[in-house]
């Protein structure tokens, strides 16, 4: 657009070279008067013809209304080529490079560029990390786009680009219109022949630290315009802990370090509890690959901050992935009202687990009203109300809650497990080999709505949750009395989940929370304010209290320890409750910085042949429009001083 | 127009005063009058027709004293003929800021004219009055008589410098109301009086009397020669018109020029004025002793 400021100097020329007439002294001006009058009248259109000065102004005039109008050329479309520019903040991103600058910066600028690129066209800026989000709408105005991305800045999740690739195709599609035919020509019924079609590209601007596209062929170009070169890095890629099943309830910590890049790092590993260091550091090289599990066993019970930190000897290309946190507290009792028949099975699993007060209770002696009050869990073994209490958790094992499955279910011999969701919290250490094909008989349940298969025959769900309410549990589709299941870890192991899961208490243990991800807390009824303060304790952002006093916001870019407090009650002396919720990146994908090519996954359609008509891109016509009447002022002026 | 401090030759040279002693003013109505059929004679004292007498005065012809009356009575009378009953020719001069104007200027012209024409008037025995005016009638110089009178009325001429803007009916109706009757009134002027001309000429033919127009234009004002754009403002109003000089306008200016003379020339053929265009593209000289007699008004 500078090219304009050539106009300054037409104009001056114009002002310099501005007619000036030279005065004459005359008698009368009567009679010019009256015969510059009797001209104009004469021979309008002669005068037109022949008054080339004034054709010239006529021509010069229009053409500056046109520019005004603002036309464009190019596309039959009413606007122009969409470009969608997908922006990576991951954590990988930060790594820094050769030259002392981080990925992001590079990716700033060749932001700007492809901004420069797609001038006359629109665009749209979407950041993706762990969540998508777009910076702009679709504009035509480009220097929107630059100022959100001034505005961007890399952060610590992950890279969901499936998430991103999906939104940028639902907004391409959702700007599809319908071509004109090349040569004017229909068809022969004089309809429209060509689908809805999409003018659009989607830049991805990243190191390419990407997990594949999942979804179908893209059906529009992706372009990855690719950032960085450094490779070498080594992180912490995965930190867990558990607590043992021994009356103190000691810790297990495992940890797993990684070296992502080609060349030998060396380093040394420390564990902090609570600030102060536990053990040795441990000294480690790691070949280019490799990857190192180390495991420290804490004694003792309560709650504590474990952390642990990987300090390479040189200077790492990402700091982020160095250090993980995590929170193991002592977890309350879980009260648990035992209902139904004998069952030494489930009753020794249920004396082994740490921290669940059992208390075997009839039918009969069940109080709806009060029921949530005394228990966090009711374990229901072949014998169930009609009604479930409301407010409670419920494990049903081996009975048909009818509230939810009302009718008589077929019974299934030996069902054959097609399929568990091992995600599932509940059944993270649970192994259900154990029940394939070997339960005696089951009604496996129909899934309908308020109901999630955990695990599944073809005839319907072995395991399932159920939630519509108040109401919500777990049920078993069989006698576990009639499989091996209790005979082996795994029954104890989903007991116990199964427990903590419907009792919304933790294990202990709090970790695995990236940034970017859900963190949930149960605070329970009566929550009147809650909030969560970051890391550095400086950041305090209110958190909404849903109902039942869950408290649910989105982990932030910010690694380390967050605190979720809240207060019950209208006092406002009263207590603050708090929960640690520790944040860490632990992703091997992005530990893994060494930029890529491509994105896996992604082909693109070739760009369809001309069977309708797209043109080029749109370009403004105004400047051109402009410039021309320009000239044909300057014309105008030689013309009339020539005459 | 001569620039200040400039000496500006005389109006008239002694050649062109000689020839002037030589002609008459043709007063129209008086050939058509008493004098029906009889030829005129151009110098005075000649004629038979004995009118009366008067008292000699000083300046007088000698030659018309009544020698008899002379001998009886001893007093001085000189003999009127018929011809010689007093007329008065008033020189009516446009001095207006217009006149200033044009290649070859019209002012100078328009005084030699005017001297011309009184020269002649007074050498013939005519009364002649001088009057200019611009924006109103100004006289300069009372009725004078005699030959002797001729280097008065020019030097008079020559030392007149235009005034202000025109405004021919106000001067010109101010003249008619004292205009000496029967006089012969010499109308000199370019006629650019932009509140029109056909009230003035009315009030001209009006009072008693001939009279005459001598319409003067400036070379440059019937044959424009410029080109270009040009800024043309009017000397006396200082309005302005901006016109650009194609050939067009140029021929559209001629022929409005031209519509505009023969407008005068009807009104003066209704008002009974005796009309001649002339420009100062011909020596004045020429306009006297060949235009005007080929006209009939001199003789």
């Amino acid at each position: 657009m500078f090219w304009f400021l050539l106009l300054i100097p037409a104009v001056l020329l114009l002002w310099f070279l501005k007619i000036r007439r030279t005065e004459k002294i005359v008698a009368s001006t009567i009679l010019w008067r009256r015969a510059l009058q009797d001209e104009r009248v004469r021979s309008p259109f002669q005068r037109l013809l022949k008054n080339l000065v004034l054709l010239l102004q006529l021509i010069a005039v229009l053409l500056a209304v046109l520019a005004l109008a603002a036309p464009e050329s190019g596309s039959q479309r009413f606007t122009s080529r969409l470009n969608l520019i997908l922006v990576d903040t991951s954590a990988s991103m930060n790594s820094v490079e050769a030259d002392g600058r981080t990925r992001f910066e590079l990716a700033r600028e060749g932001v700007e560029e492809i901004i420069d690129e797609i001038t006359g066209e629109r665009g749209m800026v979407v950041r993706f990390s762990s969540r998508v989000e777009p910076m702009t709408s679709v504009t035509s105005d480009l220097s929107l786009l630059r100022k959100a991305v001034q505005g961007l800045s890399a952060g610590s999740g992950v890279s969901n680009i499936n998430d991103a690739l999906e939104l940028a195709l639902s907004i391409a599609k959702q700007d599809a219109v319908v071509p004109m035919l090349a040569n004017d020509s229909v068809s022969e019924d004089g309809e429209e022949v060509l689908p809805p079609q999409i003018d659009a590209r989607i830049y991805v601007v990243s190191d390419g630290a990407l997990p594949p596209w999942s979804g179908d062929s893209f059906p529009i170009p992706v372009l990855l315009h690719s950032i960085g070169d450094a490779s070498a890095n080594s992180g912490i890629v995965a930190l867990a802990a558990r607590r043992e099943f021994s009356e103190e309830g000691d810790l297990r910590v495992v940890v797993e370090i990684r070296n992502t890049g080609d060349e030998m790092i060396s380093g040394f590993l420390d564990l902090r509890l609570d600030g102060e260091p536990i053990a040795e550091s441990v000294q480690k090289d790691l070949e280019g690959g490799e990857r190192w599990t180390r495991s420290f066993a804490l004694q003792g019970g309560g709650q504590h901050q474990i952390e642990v930190h990987w300090n390479p000897d040189e200077t790492d290309a990402l700091p982020d992935d160095n250090s993980a946190w995590l929170i193991a507290s002592q977890p309350r009792s879980i009260r648990v009202a035992r209902v139904g028949k004998k069952n030494f099975l489930l009753d020794d699993a249920l004396s082994v687990l740490p921290s669940v007060v059992v208390e075997s209770i009839t039918l009969a002696e069940i109080d709806p009203e009060t029921a949530a009050d005394e228990f966090d869990v009711m374990v229901w073994d072949r014998e169930i109300p009609d009604q479930l209490p409301p407010g409670v958790g419920h494990l049903v094992i081996g009975a048909r809650p009818l509230q939810f499955w009302p009718d008589e279910i077929e019974m299934v011999s030996q069902p054959v497990l097609v399929a568990w969701q091992k995600d599932d919290p509940v059944l993270r250490f649970s192994q259900l080999n154990a029940i394939d094909g070997t339960v005696v008989e089951t009604f496996p349940f129909p899934l309908r709505p308020g109901v999630s298969a955990m695990a599944e025959c073809r005839e319907g769900a072995l395991l399932a949750r159920f939630n519509l309410g108040d109401v919500r549990g777990i049920a078993v589709a069989f006698d576990v009395l009639a499989s091996p299941w209790p005979l082996t870890p795994s029954f104890p192991f989903f007991v116990e989940a199964a427990l903590r899961d419907l009792a919304r208490v933790s294990s202990g243990i709090e970790s695995g929370i990236r940034s970017g991800d859900l963190i949930e807390v149960f605070a329970g009824a009566g929550v009147s304010r809650a909030v969560l303060t970051d890391p550095s304790g400086v950041q305090e952002v209110e958190i909404p209290v849903l109902p039942e006093g869950v408290l649910r916001t989105s982990a932030g870019d910010e690694l380390g320890i967050h605190t979720m407090s809240w207060r019950k009650g209208k006092d406002p002396d009263s207590e603050w409750i708090q929960q640690l919720i520790p944040v860490n990146l632990l992703s091997p994908e992005e530990s893994s910085i060494e930029p890529k090519p491509s994105i896996g996954g992604i082909t693109t359609v070739p760009e369809r042949e001309q069977e309708g008509f797209w043109g080029g891109a749109r370009s403004e016509l105004w400047p051109w429009f402009l410039a021309t009447a320009l000239f044909l002022m300057m014309l105008e002026w030689i013309v009339f001083h020539r005459r | 127009m001569s620039e200040v401090g400039e000496v500006e030759e005389p109006l008239l040279d002694e050649d062109f005063l000689a020839r002037c002693g030589k002609l008459a003013l043709l007063s129209r109505k008086m050939v058509q009058g008493k004098l029906r059929g009889e030829k005129r004679s151009r110098r005075r004292g000649m004629s038979t027709e004995f009118a009366d007498h008067r008292n000699y005065v000083a300046g007088d012809d000698l030659r018309h004293l009544d020698w008899n009356i002379y001998g009886r009575l001893e007093k001085l009378f000189i003999k009127l003929f018929e011809e010689e009953e007093e007329r008065s020719v008033v020189l009516l001069l446009d001095a207006s800021a217009s006149m200033a104007c044009g290649e070859p200027d019209k002012w100078r012209h328009a005084r030699q004219i005017a001297a011309a024409l009184g020269a002649i008037a007074l050498a013939s025995g005519d009364r002649v009055q001088l009057r200019v005016f611009d924006r109103e009638l100004r006289p300069v110089m009372g009725s004078i008589r005699g030959i002797r009178s001729i280097l008065k009325l020019i030097r008079i001429l020559e030392e007149l410098k235009v005034g202000n803007e025109t405004a021919l009916l106000p001067s010109i109706r101010a003249h008619a109301a004292s205009a000496p009757p029967r006089a012969i009134q010499i109308l000199i002027s370019d006629l650019m009086d932009p509140a029109g001309i056909e009230d003035p000429l009315r009030q001209l033919s009006g009072s008693r009397g001939e009279s005459w127009l001598i319409h003067l234009l400036s070379r440059s004002e019937e044959h424009p020669e410029e080109l270009g754009d040009l800024r043309l403002r009017d000397v006396e109003d200082q309005s302005f018109v901006d016109v650009s000089f194609t050939p067009t306008i140029i021929e559209a200016y001629r022929s409005i020029l031209a519509e505009y003379r023969e407008d005068v020339r009807k009104m003066c053929g209704r008002f009974q004025i005796q009309s001649v265009e002339v420009s100062t593209e011909v020596p004045f000289d020429r306009v006297v002793l060949e235009m005007l007699r080929q006209r009939g008004m001199l003789a």
